[in-house]
C-alpha cells in the first residue's frame, strides 16, 4: 500500500458520498437536520482540494489530511466523528514503515475506538458505530483468513452494509436523533450509511486494483 | 401549511459566509469579519477574561448579534445547523485570548460539545492553558430534571449569555466567570413551540415532518418532535400550560423574582408574540412570581419557523446586577427599548 492507493481511495470515497449525497440528506431529515449529505460530500470535496494541492507524503498523511478536511470544512457531531476516524486511521498507518492490510485493519480499529470514545457512544444507540463496529471486526476476521486487502476490505463493506441495514430496527439513544421521540424509527441511520459508502467506494476501487 | 422554500439568496452554499460579510458591513462599529470569525471592532482591553461561542448559523441573531461590549468576544459561526470544526473554535479561542483566559461557552448539542472538546484538546496540544468549558442547556422537554445535564440549549441560555458577558468585562476571573454561567444555567429553564417547519436552504430538506399543521410543544431548535396540541387550544392556554411547565420544572414560587424571555423563532408576529406574551404574564401572576425583567423579539431563530419559547431565569441580587450592566451588540443593548423594571 502507498499514498497513491491512499489518495485513490479517499478520491472513490468523495465520488460515491457525493453522488448519493441528497439520498442520505433524506435520511438525515427525518430525525436529524436534513443537511448530513450536504456535509459529507462538502468535506470529501474539501479533502481531495486539499490532496491535489498537497506534496506526495505518506499513506498515513493522505487519511490525516482527508480527517482535518472533516474537521475544518464542515463541524457537525458527523464532522468531529468522521475527522476524528480519518485521523486515527492515518495516525496508526503512519507508525508503519511499509502499511499493509494488518495496518490497515488495526488502522480501521483505531479510529472506531476514537468514535466511540469522542462521541460517547457505543454499539446499538444508532448511530455510525452501528455500522463501523462490525466492518472493523469483520475486516479482522478475513484478515485472520488469510484474504487480500481487497478481501479485507470488501468484507467490511457487506459487514458496514448488514450494520447499517440494522439500524433501521434501532431506537436512536445518542446524538441529535435521541430527542426526535421515534421519528426515525424504521429509517436508517445517515452516519451508519455513510460508513457504508465509504467502505463500498473502497471495496470497489481495491477490485479492480489488487490482485486476488 | 406549506413551508417556503422560495428564499433571497444567491448560492445557498455560500449563504452563511454572504450573511456574515453583509451582517459585519451593517454593524462595522460594533463587529468585524477576521477568517470565518466575528469579532469585536473594539476588543476588550488586555487582562480580561475572554467569552467565545461557537453555533450553528440559521439561529440568527444568535450569535452573531452578540458579539460586543458586555457580550461574546468571539463567535465561531458554522454552517446551517452544524457546530464549527475543532479547527474554527480553535482559532476563536485564540482570537478572543486577552491574557486573563477563556471562557468557551457551549449549547448543549452532540456536535457542539464534540468539536469543542476536540478543539480544547488541539488548545492544550498547542501550549494554551486556562481555557474553560461550560456546557448549557435549558430545555425542559428534551429530557427529565433527573437527568438535566442530557437537555439541550435552547434560547433561554440568553440569560448565560448576559451574565457572564457582563462579568467578563468587568474583570471577574476566569473561575469566576465559570461560576456565573453555571448558576445562570441552573436557574434556567425553557421550553418551545411551533407549528409547521422551516426548509433547510442548502439541501432542501424540510425539517420534521412538513405535512403537520398543529401546534406542537417541546420541539428543538432543528425541528426535532414534540407533544401535538389540538387547533382549539388557544394562545392563552398555550401559554399558561408552558409557563406552569417551566414553573414546576424549577420549583419556582410565590414571590420568587424572574427574567422572562419569549422567544420569536423566526415567523412569528409582533402580534402573536405580544398576545403571548399577555398570557405568560398572567400565568406568572396566578402563581405570585413576580416578572422582574423581560424581553421580548428574535433573540434565538431557526430560520422562519412559526414557533416561539419561552424562558424563565430564577433571579437574585447578582443575577439581576449583571444583567442589567450596559451591553452593546448588534443585536442586542443594554440598556434597551425592551428593558423593563
Amino acid at each position: 500500500m502507498d499514498q497513491h492507493l491512499a489518495r485513490q481511495l479517499v478520491s472513490a470515497a468523495a465520488r460515491l458520498i457525493i453522488s448519493r449525497q441528497d439520498e442520505l440528506s433524506r435520511l438525515d431529515a427525518i430525525a436529524g437536520d436534513g443537511d448530513h449529505g450536504v456535509n459529507m460530500a462538502s468535506a470529501l470535496a474539501e479533502a481531495v482540494h486539499r490532496l491535489e494541492r498537497s506534496a506526495p507524503g505518506t499513506l498515513g498523511t493522505v487519511f490525516r489530511t482527508t480527517g482535518q478536511a472533516f474537521h475544518s470544512s464542515v463541524g457537525g457531531a458527523a464532522g468531529a466523528l468522521f475527522g476524528a476516524f480519518f485521523g486515527a486511521l492515518g495516525t496508526r498507518l503512519d507508525r508503519a514503515e511499509h502499511p499493509d492490510a494488518t495496518d490497515l485493519v488495526q488502522g480501521i480499529g483505531k479510529g472506531l475506538a476514537r468514535v466511540i470514545r469522542i462521541g460517547r457512544t457505543e454499539r446499538g444507540q444508532k448511530t455510525m458505530v452501528d455500522a463501523l463496529g462490525p466492518a472493523a471486526e469483520s475486516a479482522a476476521a478475513a484478515l485472520e483468513s488469510g484474504e487480500d486487502l481487497g478481501g479485507v476490505i470488501g468484507a467490511a463493506a457487506r459487514a458496514a452494509r448488514a450494520g447499517a441495514a440494522a439500524t433501521a430496527g434501532m431506537k436512536a439513544s445518542a446524538g441529535r436523533a435521541r430527542y426526535a421521540h421515534g421519528a426515525g424509527e424504521g429509517t436508517e441511520d445517515p452516519g451508519a450509511c455513510t460508513v457504508a459508502l465509504i467502505f463500498e467506494a473502497w471495496a470497489e476501487e481495491l477490485d479492480g486494483k489488487v490482485q486476488r | 401549511m406549506s413551508p417556503r422554500t422560495r428564499r433571497f439568496l444567491n448560492r445557498p452554499d455560500q449563504a452563511v459566509r454572504e450573511m456574515l460579510e453583509g451582517y459585519a458591513a451593517a454593524h462595522s462599529g460594533i463587529i468585524r469579519l477576521s477568517g470565518g470569525l466575528v469579532v469585536r471592532a473594539d476588543p476588550k482591553p488586555p487582562g480580561r477574561v475572554g467569552v467565545v461561542i461557537g453555533n450553528g448559523s440559521g439561529h440568527e441573531p444568535a450569535m452573531i448579534g452578540w458579539v460586543g461590549e458586555g457580550l461574546f468576544d468571539v463567535n465561531v459561526p458554522g454552517p446551517i445547523f452544524s457546530s464549527p470544526g475543532p479547527a474554527a473554535i480553535l482559532e476563536g479561542i485564540k482570537a478572543a485570548d486577552r491574557g486573563a483566559g477563556v471562557l468557551l461557552l457551549v449549547s448543549s448539542h452532540a456536535g457542539d460539545i464534540m468539536n469543542a472538546d476536540l478543539a480544547i484538546a488541539g488548545a492544550e496540544d498547542e501550549g494554551i492553558g486556562n481555557v474553560e468549558m461550560v456546557v448549557l442547556y435549558d430545555d425542559i422537554a428534551s429530557a427529565p430534571r433527573d437527568r438535566s445535564a442530557d437537555r439541550r440549549g435552547g434560547a433561554g441560555l440568553f440569560f448565560v449569555w448576559k451574565t457572564v458577558g457582563a462579568a467578563a468585562e468587568r474583570g471577574a476571573s476566569l473561575r469566576s466567570c465559570s461560576r456565573i454561567a453555571t448558576k445562570t444555567r441552573d436557574r434556567t429553564r425553557s421550553l418551545s413551540a411551533a407549528v409547521g417547519t422551516v426548509v433547510h436552504p442548502v439541501s432542501g430538506q424540510p425539517l420534521g415532518d412538513p405535512e403537520n399543521t398543529t401546534v406542537t410543544v417541546g420541539l428543538g431548535v432543528h425541528g426535532e418532535p414534540g407533544t401535538r396540541l389540538g387547533a382549539e387550544v388557544t394562545a392563552g392556554e398555550i401559554s399558561k400550560m408552558m409557563i406552569e411547565r417551566l414553573v414546576d420544572d424549577a420549583d419556582l414560587g410565590a414571590g420568587d423574582r424572574v427574567g422572562l424571555l419569549l422567544n420569536n423563532a423566526g415567523s412569528l408576529t409582533l402580534m402573536e408574540l405580544s398576545v403571548l406574551y399577555r398570557g405568560a404574564r398572567a400565568a406568572l401572576e396566578g402563581r405570585g412570581i413576580v416578572t422582574a425583567r423581560s424581553w421580548v423579539g428574535s433573540y434565538a431563530t431557526t430560520l422562519d419557523m412559526a414557533g416561539f419559547s419561552f424562558a424563565l431565569c430564577r433571579m437574585d441580587g447578582e443575577l439581576l446586577d449583571l444583567y442589567d450592566a450596559p451591553a452593546r451588540g448588534a443585536a442586542f443593548t443594554m440598556p434597551g427599548s425592551f428593558w423593563q423594571g
